[in-house]
């Protein structure tokens, strides 16, 4: 068993594995046919499930809907959206009618299925191919959402939807994770342990400390450990980092602790903040604990559509400069330009990146 | 033939009970009423099995009931008690009752033809016999979606039968001002089979005209449509006529109310009676039905 696994093996190996195991998992979308397998995400899974891999029309409504009516009559549809963007034509389908079945109808249907949106990000995107909804779908009651940051977190919660037939599940995908090693789950804990779906999504201490409380998703969790060694390092500073795995539904209590302790809250999301994750943070604790932090920040992409020109596209996004820069001012150290990290572009870090659009 | 007509007296019958009722305001939920619809429902469902799983719209009451749908949970329903068909979350636009087959109905345009496009997949894949009827009005077919699942549905060559019930109307718009698309060169453009019934007084002829295209359907496991004309005699939405705002064609109303074998046949009074009995009884219970209570504001979320 190797020791680290990259996020791709987590999604392929989850999807894999439940395939095996339970015949009415189905795979849909467009291009999940081809050579290039989703990113590699479902390489190998064509020659072994052939016709339950389902390539579909460009068609994002209808094929959400037929999933729901897959979902509703016994099979489990999983559908992969190679653009979080793509999900938007969907909205109907999703809002309307998956997120509706169960409870419009007094409990006489299932609605099981899980949807897979890959977030893109740098080397000309732009403003079609970079955008998640994972807060807009959070709005809605009855749907599961989650951004996953690591390959165990996404293994673990594929397997348990499909086990447990939940659905509908929304799960974003950060492209720039996919090819990030991580350390991996040892044997018990990824094939015996069977944790339900509920108990892998609570908010999870992915590093504990004293100053500064940074609540992230997806990618920013990795970005928010990379800020906070830089500011323990180099500043002293200390940061809880939580890991907010599910989007719309996670117990106050984690959050509740920390901020408590810190009166420091910075959060850090994928997407652009208004009526966003930091604003829901501070709802939740507000209404639940009337305990608000004397200080607050956030660490998102600037208020305009994702730009193309990597000059524009480095100003839009937040640089580990910047997430340094913001603990600093939170915790009010005096930083100058020269103590901040040098790297100004978050590619510059994830520079195995290369495509393939 | 007695047994079909009785069934659509039957349904007229309730929601004519409806009509009389609904100024007491007992039917918490807006009513788009199937009168002039009937034969339709009843013609469809008596062509297909118990088995068969249907979708329909929000004007759904007549394919609700014609699908055996229990009448006093219909009532419960619309009357938001926890007894209704779908513990009062559903009402009048959304019925559904899965025992029967009856799979869902909803208040988006268009939106239940890909869902039971999925279902007739789900046949397909694990080999059951059945069939899924897929029910829609002209409108529907003016939806992107309406493409996008016909399209799939014929790739696929899934086991489903399209019923475009056309009453020429989107609320108040008459179907000359929103398409421009020949239907019948439409659907055969997909390789799918077209049928056009004229107008649809007579539930016999409509399960005559059906029945051969459910043939087809399980033969050779393709999707089949179906196009059947109808009339509905009152406004989109609620109990009122509306015929002198103008804006429809009272020459076809007279036909209607010429030909229209539901309003014409000559009944046998005893079994009319019975019918009567058996409506008020279930009215009368779902009004003594429970409501529902807090607990149930959060069941069946997730």
């Amino acid at each position: 068993m190797n020791t680290t696994w990259k996020y791709v093996d987590g999604i392929r190996e989850a999807m894999s594995n439940a395939m095996s195991e339970n015949t009415s998992v189905l795979i849909l979308g467009q291009g999940v046919r081809d050579h290039k397998a989703v990113f590699g995400s479902i390489s190998g899974l064509l020659e072994r499930f052939d016709e339950r891999i389902v390539e579909t029309p460009i068609a994002e409504e209808s094929i959400t809907g037929i999933c729901l009516g897959m979902g509703s009559n016994g099979l489990f549809p999983i559908m992969t959206h190679i653009r979080a963007d793509f999900g938007l034509l969907a909205m109907n389908q999703m809002v309307n009618m998956y997120s509706k079945y169960k409870y419009m109808y007094g409990g006489q249907f299932a609605a099981p299925g899980l949807f897979r949106f890959v977030i893109g990000r740098s080397w000309g995107q732009g403003a079609q191919h970079s955008q998640s909804l994972h807060t807009i779908l959070s709005h809605f009651p009855s749907v599961n959402v989650i951004a996953p940051s690591n390959p165990n977190d996404i293994y673990r919660l594929y397997s348990a939807a499909i086990r447990e037939n939940l659905g509908p599940v929304f799960s974003f995908e950060h492209r720039l994770l996919y090819d990030l090693e991580f350390p991996s789950l040892n044997y018990s804990e990824m094939y015996e342990t069977q944790s339900s779906f509920s108990e892998i999504i609570q908010p999870k201490y992915v590093r504990s400390g004293a100053d500064v409380t940074i609540v992230a998703t997806s990618i920013m969790v990795v970005e928010a450990m990379r800020a906070a060694d830089f500011v323990k390092t180099n500043f002293g500073i200390s940061c809880d980092v939580i890991d907010l795995c599910s989007v719309n539904e996670w117990s106050i209590e984690l959050v509740s602790e920390s901020v408590s302790k810190t009166n420091r809250l910075v959060v850090a999301d994928v997407t652009w903040g208004s009526f966003g994750l930091l604003g829901e943070v501070l709802r939740r604790l507000g209404l639940e604990k009337q305990a608000l932090p004397a200080k607050v920040a956030e660490v998102v992409p600037e208020p305009v559509p994702c730009p193309t020109a990597k000059e524009l596209e480095d100003m839009y996004y937040p640089s580990i400069s910047d997430f340094v820069k913001i603990l600093c001012d939170i915790s009010e150290y005096s930083v100058s330009e020269e103590e901040l990290p040098k790297e100004k572009s978050f590619r510059d870090f994830y520079l195995k990146f290369k495509g393939p659009f | 033939m007695s047994d079909l007509i009785y069934e659509a007296k039957r349904i007229r019958m309730i929601e004519e009970l409806i009509i009389e009722r609904y100024p007491l305001d007992v039917f918490q939920s807006p009513v788009h009423l199937s009168i002039g619809q009937e034969a339709v429902a009843v013609g469809v469902c008596s062509a297909v099995n118990s088995e068969d799983l249907l979708y329909a719209t929000y004007r759904s009451h007549a394919f609700y009931l014609a699908k055996g749908g229990n009448l006093r949970s219909f009532f419960a329903e619309l009357m938001g008690k926890v007894t209704g068909c779908c513990h009062g979350k559903g009402g009048s636009m959304h019925l559904a009752s899965k025992a029967v087959g009856f799979m869902g109905t909803s208040a988006i345009v268009g939106s239940t033809l890909p869902v039971s496009v999925g279902a007739a997949f789900a046949l397909k894949k694990l080999n059951l016999q059945s069939i899924v009827i897929s029910v829609f009005g002209d409108g529907a077919t003016e939806q992107g979606v309406f493409h996008e699942s016909v399209n799939f549905a014929s790739l696929n060559k899934l086991p489903i039968l399209f019923v475009m019930e056309n009453n020429q109307f989107a609320v108040n718009t008459a179907l000359e001002a929103r398409q421009s698309y020949d239907m019948e060169k439409l659907i055969r453009s997909y390789g799918i089979r077209y049928k056009h019934l004229g107008e649809s007084f007579n539930p016999e002829e409509v399960k005559n005209a059906v029945e051969n295209v459910v043939r087809e359907i399980r033969d050779n496991s393709n999707p089949g449509f179906i196009e059947i004309d109808t009339y509905r005699y009152l406004e989109h939405v609620g109990i009122l006529d509306d015929h002198k705002y103008g804006h429809r064609d009272v020459n076809r109303l007279e036909v209607w109310e010429k030909n229209d074998l539901v309003r014409n046949f000559e009944y046998d009074k005893s079994r009319l009676i019975e019918i009567e009995n058996e409506i008020i009884e279930a009215y009368n219970l779902a009004m003594s039905d429970p409501s529902p209570e807090e607990s149930d504001l959060y069941s069946d979320l997730k």
